[in-house]
């Protein structure tokens, strides 16, 4: 069932792709590859424009301009039936009059297939979803993950050249979620089919994809792999969307090869160091400084880069860790996340002496 | 706690009250009349009914005139009901309006209306003859053609609206689903759209046949009197001849037929589509 | 204002002071706020109003209601119920009969309804009251044929040749029995017993010629003023209003169908004192004649023609000139033979 693989290229590239609904500009110029085998991710609140691009790629909507090419050939105005592209709707979309095996054969019968092939093919299919039996049932008999996996099954069974999920995990509780996820990502690595999957959910887009670009009002913010995107978003609203993050408004104080000193209130100077090849910030300049929770220590023996003094507003259980709202000498809120220790969180009142690695301290525009 | 919470007369009075109105001023009234078929202890009226060689024939005509106004008004009313669940709010409201508007107008005008229209020198005839499209007026009344135009004016509504509520309540993504998964539009219409709307072509066609039956103004208005249904030869026993033990053979074996096709089309809901 | 009050309640006082005087000559029955008068409806209700309601209503002060219309089925649910609805209904003579025979009529109390005036023949009705008569009469478009160059005889009705053009009868045995063998030649005083084979045979030579079978009052003349047929039958007070508003139609009176219009009192209704007093409002020569004025269906009161508009007489069919070429409906072999040959009819026409 697997395709032979793609040679590396590009599976999918949307140009200058542009869509407004009256004054509403819902896509402004998108620019989009997708490489063969890949799983990328189009993550962004409701509005931002992700449901859209989806669209115009499975061909339900036209673009006002652009181009979407698949394979090389461009698509833009070929009608869903000829994309040859499997997709995964947010509600799943199975055909309540058809069997689980009706469903899944659909797309083969709609591409005139031998019957002994369907068969075989639908089979396939089943097993590979894990349903082996439950052919006959209709889909009002299956339970939520259950129908998933008939609407995987029957996006994938014909083979297409690209496979869309749109919020696929939506509607199934956390557990089965989490489960769901881990199971959709083998059989698409199995596979290797190239997937296009759109999500609001920032954990979920961090599990599953290769890379992710981030969307917001109508524009790509970001593009880049999970690890990329966390420990360097672009800007404040890629940093506030993926996780949680300590946005302290800067100046710059000074420059240097390898870092800068900002300051960050009142009692809170900070050393920063800067990757190579990243861009380092003039001085003189306001930025944002974006600081993830977990990176902030509480000071030890260990080299200190940046000491800060602090009183545990409130503490947080969280089970595995225990998140803190911090108040520096200074006046500066903090949120910290750290293990739970085995005497019990810290108590409200108490004071922290803190550090905060150069290393964890990332800067983007104000 | 539990057994006040299972137990609540309130709701339950809330559902009897209207059924008991149902049962008292409507359900007995018409048992009442159908005993009347059996009332000398005998079961003559029925085999006079069946017997008398004119009842039976103008019945199996009624059922005649009865599937071919159901399948003029399906073809009519499905793809005007896909409009109506299809369009903007402001052309739903107009279209509704047209649906309804037979609705408001008394049998008589409206009859009276078609008369104008379809008469050998109505306005339609006078068009066609004087544009040269035909030498003589149609014949389009007095015959079954007026019948059949007539009845469907009136029974359309009951096709369109069952319809318009399954067309309602389809999910666009099946059909989206359909076309992503390769078929074309026609293959759509026929493997998606048409099965989902069964119920509502069912319910609709059960509908319209079934009240079919029991027409009676319009038949002997448009049918120029020799159109006869069913309903005119029991209206006839009741109100001139007062024989109402026939007309009480009639109306069972009407109503036995019309429960006959309810029930038949309930199996096949049933059989054919649990989903729903 | 307050003069007007005044006035009306020394009218109110003048009035109970005459009925006291005068005494009642019987003990009369409380009076109901109304009563329901069944009937045709349409202009014919106009009609009754002018005529007769409106006279009730001033001598009795009981306020009159219309219904419609006739339905000897909703007579018998309304008598076997003993919920009775109306005082008096009108019913076709044939079904008067009918219930009389079923016993659901109230006999006419005639120490109230005085019938010394009418024709001796109905002096005795016990149940049926004949309010009026109409007839049956050919009609035609005067733009087809010139007014008394049409067909003067059924014969002429069903030459097809001479009289070419589509045609409308009732959809019912009724008259056209006794039309069809009076074409084929027999003569108006032996039509009865009727001979319906052959009747039907005479049917069928006319049926495709008949374009429309007319099922009601209405349709009879709208066919005519349509232009859709050419040529038919119709109660002569539907194609006099039809004329009366511009219609180009001849009426011929020659060999129509005459019968009674039957008034009677369902058994068992409150209101049977107050209908006896109706019915003796009907019988008065001079509100007759208004009626007739209005709607060309004389009663019978014997001294009603010499109140008769002139202009309107000979619309009557009850006027000399017309009453003597016509066929007197012969009730008891309707009575007698109409279910059979109204089976037979719906076959014949449905075959």
């Amino acid at each position: 069932m697997s395709r032979p693989p793609g040679g590396g290229g590009n599976a999918l590239e949307v140009t200058g792709i542009g869509r407004r609904f009256g004054h509403v500009v819902a896509l402004a110029g998108i620019d989009l590859a997708v490489g063969a085998g890949e799983v990328l991710t189009l993550l962004g609140p409701s509005g931002s424009g992700k449901s859209t691009l989806l669209k115009i790629v499975a061909g339900y909507d036209r673009p006002d301009c652009g181009i979407v090419r698949l394979g090389g050939a461009d698509i833009t105005d070929v009608v869903p039936a000829r994309r040859d592209i499997g997709m995964v709707f947010q509600n799943y979309a199975l055909f309540p009059h058809m069997t689980v095996a009706q469903n899944i054969a659909f797309p083969l019968e709609m591409r005139r297939l031998a019957k002994a092939t369907i068969e075989t093919r639908v089979a396939e299919a089943l097993a590979l979803v894990g349903l082996v039996g439950y052919d006959a049932r209709r889909p009002s008999q299956l339970s939520g993950g259950q129908q998933q996996r008939v609407a995987l099954a029957r996006a994938i069974v014909f083979e297409p050249r690209l496979l869309l999920l749109d919020e696929p995990f939506g509607a199934l509780d956390r557990k089965l979620r989490e489960q769901m996820q881990v199971e959709v990502k083998a059989i698409q690595r199995r596979l290797g089919v190239t997937t296009i999957f759109v999500t609001h959910d920032q954990e979920e887009a961090l599990v599953l994809s290769d890379r992710i670009a981030v969307m917001e009002g109508g524009r790509i913010a970001q593009v880049g792999t999970p690890a990329e995107i966390y420990r360097r978003p672009v800007d404040r609203f890629v940093a506030s969307f993926i996780g949680e993050s300590n946005l302290l408004p800067a100046t710059i104080l000074s420059a240097s090869a390898t870092g800068f000193v900002a300051d960050a209130g009142p009692g809170l100077v900070l050393h920063a160091r800067v990757e190579d090849g990243m861009p380092r910030p003039a001085a003189g300049t306001h930025v944002t400084l974006v600081i993830r929770p977990e990176a902030i220590r509480t000071r030890g023996a260990e080299t200190v880069s940046n000491a800060a003094t602090a009183r545990v507003a409130e503490a947080i259980y969280v089970g595995d860790r225990v998140k803190y709202r911090l108040v520096t000498e200074g006046g500066t809120r903090l949120s910290v996340a750290w293990p739970a220790g085995a005497d019990g969180p810290l108590a409200t009142g108490s004071e922290v002496d803190l550090d905060i690695p150069a290393t964890a301290i990332h800067w983007v525009a104000a | 706690m539990s057994a006040a919470t299972r137990f609540t007369p309130g709701w339950a009075a809330l559902g009897i009250a209207p059924l008991c109105v149902l049962l008292l001023f409507f359900v007995a009234p018409v048992f009442r009349f159908l005993l009347f078929s059996i009332a000398d202890g005998t079961l003559a009226p029925f085999e006079k009914a069946l017997t008398d060689g004119l009842h039976m024939l103008v019945f199996l005509r009624t059922l005649e005139i009865a599937a071919i106004v159901t399948v003029i008004c399906l073809a009519l009313g499905y793809p005007f009901a896909y409009w109506l669940a299809t369009t903007t709010p402001g052309w739903r409201a107009v279209g509704f309006a047209f649906v309804l508007l037979p609705f408001w107008i008394s049998v008589l005008v409206r009859t009276y209306a078609w008369m104008i229209l379809l008469g050998r020198n109505g306005i339609l005839n006078r068009n066609l003859v004087a544009l040269g499209i035909v030498d003589a007026p149609l014949p389009l009344l007095h015959n079954t053609t007026g019948v059949v135009i007539g009845m469907v004016h009136v029974l359309l509504p009951y096709m369109i609206f069952p319809l318009y509520a399954v067309m309602r309540r389809m999910d666009p993504a099946l059909l989206g689903a359909a076309r992503g998964l390769g078929a074309p539009g026609w293959e759509v219409f026929r493997r998606v759209y048409l099965p989902l709307t069964l119920p509502g072509i069912l319910s609709g066609a059960t509908l319209v046949f079934v009240v079919s039956l029991g027409f009676f103004i319009t038949p002997a208005l448009l049918g120029g009197g020799r159109v006869l249904m069913i309903g005119v030869l029991i209206e006839r026993q009741v109100r001139q001849f007062l024989d109402w033990g026939l007309a009480a053979a009639l109306a069972v074996i009407v109503l036995a037929v019309a429960l006959g096709i309810y029930a038949a089309l309930r199996r096949l809901l049933k059989a054919d589509l649990q989903w729903s | 204002m307050i003069d007007m009050k005044r006035r009306s309640v020394l009218a109110g006082a003048a009035a109970l002071t005459t009925a006291s005087l005068a005494g009642p000559v019987r003990a009369q029955p409380a009076k109901p706020a109304r009563i329901v008068v069944n009937a045709s409806g349409g202009a014919q209700a106009a009609g009754l109003r002018k005529a007769f309601f409106e006279e009730f209503e001033k001598r009795f002060g009981i306020r009159v209601v219309d219904s419609s219309p006739p339905d000897l089925g909703k007579l018998k649910a309304m008598v076997t119920t003993g919920n009775v609805e109306w005082a008096i209904t009108e019913l076709a003579i044939e079904e008067a009969y009918r219930a009389e025979a079923e016993g659901l009529l109230e006999p006419i109390d005639h120490k109230i309804v005085d019938f010394s005036r009418f024709p001796a023949n109905l002096r005795d009705r016990k149940h049926i009251f004949t309010r009026s008569v109409y007839s049956t009469v050919m009609g035609y478009r005067t733009d087809s044929w010139a007014a008394g160059k049409g067909p003067q005889s059924w014969a002429d009705f069903w030459d097809v040749r001479k009289f070419p053009g589509p045609r409308t009868l009732q959809n019912k045995p009724l008259d056209n029995l006794e039309f069809a063998l009076l074409a084929d030649g027999v003569p108006l005083d032996r039509l009865y017993p009727l001979d319906v084979d052959r009747a039907f045979r005479k049917l069928d030579q006319i049926k495709r010629h008949v374009t429309v079978w007319w099922a009601t009052g209405a349709q009879s003349a709208q066919l005519l003023i349509d232009k859709e047929c050419v040529l038919g039958s119709a109660w002569n007070g539907r194609y006099f209003a039809a004329i009366g508003q511009g219609a180009p139609i001849h009426v011929e009176w020659n060999q129509a169908g005459i019968k009674e219009s039957a008034f009677v009192i369902p058994k068992g209704t409150k209101d049977a004192y107050w209908a006896q007093q109706m019915f003796q409002v009907m019988t008065d020569a001079r509100l007759q004649a208004v009626y007739a004025n209005l709607a060309t269906y004389p009663g019978l009161n014997l001294d009603s023609p010499q109140y008769v508009d002139p202009k309107v007489a000979s619309h009557l069919p009850t006027h000399p000139d017309n009453i003597n070429r016509q066929f007197w409906q012969d009730v008891q072999w309707w009575m007698a033979n109409a279910r059979s040959v109204e089976d037979r009819w719906a076959k014949w026409l449905i075959g």
